[in-house]
């Protein structure tokens, strides 16, 4: 590995694991305009300020720590590989949130978290790549309050994903995959 | 994500909102972000011997790949998506 950061030269050649967390962490922080909205969406369907916040699939600590500095409330960042934690425990103690937890949870099984304890569940493109939506979404109902509120962002359309299809058709030789296809690969190569 | 998995699930929708996001970036991180959707597999292709220079090949490729898609120019490079945010509530009764 080079110490360069340059691509062209010769030498930049970091596609490490640090490489990708922080790819991941800089694209999280590029997101804030779609977390502005999520808290803006949530802040109307609420009828009193929220006391617990959990996100679930929050990568490296977003849109979690972003709605635990809007809302001031208790919050969970979760993950569900151990990178991605320990990344969120580092973006929390960055911005100096006292009030985040950061805990390894998989969304389809979150037993660690009481019934009827969480008044917001949020997520950011994590739904979408869930292997069992419905179980994941019944786990969402039985953490959240009565009148809770659910907010998730996800992707409509992202011309990352066919890009990432050419790209690699230009590595292998080989023409990209359908885009169904292409989106399960996709989601399979994304730390959830 | 269907509007169906949430109703089927207990949920009552709410509006929500759907919008366009932008992300412009330096090249440098430019490369590695638009890795992430076939980081691993590129890697596991490396390992493998599959594809000895997988990542070398993305290297060498990306740039000519994002200029021919618009991504890269001289002032950068972007990419954008339409996101949507769902909103829904757990019934009270």
């Amino acid at each position: 590995m080079s110490s360069t950061d340059e691509p062209g030269n010769a030498t930049f050649h970091k596609f490490d694991a640090a490489a990708k967390a922080d790819a991941f962490r800089r694209v999280f922080d590029a997101g804030k305009p779609m977390w502005e909205a999520l808290a803006a969406e949530l802040d109307k369907e609420m009828t009193v300020p929220p006391t617990k916040i959990l996100s679930v699939g929050d990568g490296p600590g977003e849109p979690g720590c972003y709605l635990a500095a809007k809302f001031g409330c208790p919050t969970i960042c979760s993950d569900s590989v151990v990178p991605m934690v320990e990344a969120a425990k580092q973006r929390v103690a960055a911005k100096g949130l006292s009030n985040v937890e950061c805990l390894l949870l998989d969304m389809q099984d979150l037993g660690a978290v009481e019934a009827a304890s969480v008044d917001v569940l949020s997520s950011a493109h994590a739904y979408p790549f869930s292997p069992d939506k419905p179980k994941a979404l019944a786990e969402a109902l039985r953490v959240l309050k009565p009148g809770g509120t659910f907010g998730a962002v996800v992707w409509v359309s992202f011309e990352l994903l066919p890009f990432a299809g050419a790209i690699m058709a230009a590595v292998t030789g080989k023409q990209p995959v359908p885009a169904a296809a292409g989106r399960a690969a996709a989601a399979a190569a994304v730390p959830r | 994500m269907s509007d169906a998995l949430l109703t089927e699930a207990g949920f009552e929708l709410r509006e929500g909102k759907q919008d366009t996001v932008r992300f412009t970036m330096a090249p440098e991180l430019a490369l590695r972000y638009c890795a992430l959707p076939v980081w691993d597999r590129l890697t596991e292709m490396e390992n493998s011997g599959e594809l000895p220079d997988a990542w070398a090949k993305y290297e060498a490729a990306w740039p000519e790949v994002a200029k021919a898609k618009g991504h890269l120019s001289d002032d950068g490079f972007s990419i954008s998506g339409v996101y949507r945010v769902i909103v829904a509530t757990k019934p009270v009764a």
